[in-house]
């Protein structure tokens, strides 16, 4: 009953704009007032906790990688790749939103900050070629779903964290699904530009030298995925590791290149700081939350409930499907990991679906919410940049959904797709 | 109130200072060991305990910086709906619940703080209130930056999460 209660105070705090954050912390508090005996001191200690763990420093130090790439020029490099690779095509500068999702998506692992650099980078350039605004604007948002999904993503460490499943395993697993996405977008792209005539960005399609010229230019921000990837397959560093290790190489070269700065530095620190600071004080207020939830053993009920319903695994993956998504449309995706991943474990298990495909189709779900009205976080973020109405969004959001929607369902019902690379992963 | 606005000042440059020290410190921190364990195959123990030490005062710091700049995330979609007269009610009943839960963190936290100094680290054999006390503190530079805001929106000068732009405007 208090959780209710819990729960209703945090839904309706979201309502009225107060910062997601301390909605949470206010819904702990009043469940600790209304229904225990302990003192709130819990609270606070369950939000150390949940902030005091080694894998989480993987956080700061992909976000600062994120910044680290814009400041040292190489997302700039990447474009160019991008372009190269995929001007030819119907719909060119709609292709190289997609393409460089999936390069930039790729090192910086946050969904929300690639999708305000694409808003920076690339709608104005679009609507400038004559794309519709809302058009750019719900491709973007499409486009920067890539980066969660395909490694290193933030999500793939918080659920790694949570459920105690290896990192390393979830990057690689994520490198299947993530591929398929991209290549069902462009398809979607294609579509899209043939119904309206959007035309390539170049006549032709980019010659071996100019290609060769292109990656020359961007090497370095491809071998920063190989290194990340390698780093960890080899053992050289953890997850966590690879983060600061991955900034220390960027910098180098943007040094080396002399394209960054010192102020540029202290920008990047600043800003990473600050993204960090959002992102973990919802995990740690999401932590206090799921404390409640455990404590109160919500987990045995929603375990018996979906086991009342049917014991297999394939309607029990349908129904997290849709439940994810819808709670990713109201809830912050991250938040979302820290509640959900303790309550649906048991049954995953009890089930025998592997956890790595587990995650990297919940971490997909919750994706898919984070672009969805009324509240996804990242449609509000692209259309507040672009200046584009909700409604328009939706309208123009659609032919996306269908490449997500085959794409997840291939994720949910055809494991190899994500396991094949993971047992790569010797941890 | 110039007393008050310097030490306002003060303490905004000091926790983006310390943020971003904290930052460029654990980064370079979990590089070095890299080095240590993998090119003299011995890494230091004690790293572990500091960077994660360090992460809790960053993640705290940094939550207090994001107020200033970008502001915390927040669900707009139903307030831009309302009359400019139900938004101005809302953002300042939004406001005292968030300096209220400030408050409880803030009094929770350093009862915390003084239990946790019994409560030893295993490696360095810190205490835990060295950890703990980032609630209180951090929370307190909160609760400065958002009871100024709450203020301004009382005044009727509009909510503001940008309290820079508002500056710049008012120059």
């Amino acid at each position: 009953m208090s959780v209710l209660l819990a729960f209703i105070v945090m839904l309706a705090l979201f309502g009225i704009n107060v910062p997601v954050a301390f909605a949470i912390c206010a819904a702990t508090f009043v469940y600790f007032f209304a229904a225990q005996d302990m003192s709130a001191v819990m609270v606070i200690q369950r939000m150390i906790g949940g902030a005091d763990n080694l894998p989480l420093l993987a956080i700061p130090f992909f976000m600062m990688l994120g910044s680290i790439l814009n400041y040292t020029g190489m997302t700039q490099r990447l474009l160019i790749l991008a372009d190269t690779l995929s001007g030819h095509l119907r719909g060119g500068l709609a292709q190289t939103n997609v393409v460089l999702g999936a390069l930039i998506g790729g090192p910086s692992g946050a969904g929300l900050a690639d999708a305000a650099m694409i808003c920076k980078v690339l709608v104005p350039e679009m609507t400038k070629a004559g794309y519709s605004r809302p058009f750019a604007a719900a491709l973007t948002s499409a486009s920067a779903l890539l980066g969660p999904i395909l490694p290193p993503g933030i999500g793939l460490i918080i659920y790694g964290f949570v459920s105690d499943t290896s990192i390393g395993k979830l990057f690689m697993g994520g490198l299947g699904p993530g591929i398929l996405c991209t290549l069902a977008l462009m398809v979607a792209v294609d579509w899209v530009a043939r119904k309206r005539g959007y035309k390539p960005t170049r006549t032709k399609m980019a010659g071996i030298g100019e290609i060769a010229k292109a990656s020359v230019g961007a090497f370095w921000g491809l071998m920063l995925m190989v290194l990340i990837l390698g780093g960890i397959r080899y053992g050289i560093f953890t997850p966590t590791e690879a983060g600061a290790v991955t900034c220390i190489y960027c910098l180098i070269i943007g040094f080396a290149y002399r394209e960054c700065t010192w102020a540029d530095v202290k920008s990047a620190l600043a800003e990473s700081a600050r993204a960090n600071g959002s992102i973990m004080l919802i995990l740690m207020a999401s932590a206090g939350f799921a404390w409640i939830l455990t404590w109160e053993g919500v987990a045995t009920d929603v375990t018996e409930m979906l086991m009342g319903v049917s014991a297999s695994p394939v309607v029990f993956l349908l129904i997290v499907n849709v439940l994810l998504i819808v709670v990713g449309m109201f809830l912050d995706g991250n938040a979302a990991i820290v509640v959900l991943t303790p309550l649906l474990m048991p049954t995953v298990r009890t089930l025998g679906i592997d956890p790595v495909h587990f995650g990297i189709m919940m971490i997909f779900n919750l994706s898919i919410g984070a672009i969805t009205p009324p509240f996804g976080t990242t449609m509000f973020l692209t259309c507040n940049l672009t200046k584009v109405k909700v409604d328009e969004y939706m309208r123009e959001i659609a032919p996306f959904y269908v490449a997500f929607g085959l794409t997840l369902m291939v994720t949910t019902f055809y494991p190899p797709l994500s396991l094949v690379l993971a047992n790569w992963m010797p941890v | 109130m110039q007393l008050l606005r310097t030490f306002y000042d003060l303490i905004r440059k000091l926790d983006n200072f310390l943020g971003m020290a904290a930052m460029a410190f654990i980064v370079l921190l979990a590089c070095a060991n890299v080095f240590m364990r993998y090119v003299m195959g011995s890494p230091w123990g004690w790293v572990e305990e500091v960077t994660v030490f360090i992460f809790v005062w960053l993640t705290m710091l940094g939550a207090s910086a994001v107020i200033h700049v970008e502001g915390h995330c927040s669900i707009d979609v139903m307030v831009l709906r309302m009359s400019p007269r139900w938004r101005r009610i809302t953002s300042i009943v939004s406001d005292l619940i968030v300096l209220v839960t400030l408050a409880l963190l803030i009094w929770f936290g350093i009862i915390l703080t003084i239990k946790g100094q019994t409560k030893l680290t295993p490696i360095l054999g810190l205490p835990y209130s060295y950890i703990d006390a980032s609630i209180p503190v951090c929370c307190s530079f909160m609760f400065m930056y958002y009871g100024r805001m709450f203020w301004n929106s009382l005044r009727g000068k509009g909510n503001t999460t940008e309290l820079d732009v508002q500056e710049e405007s008012q120059q």
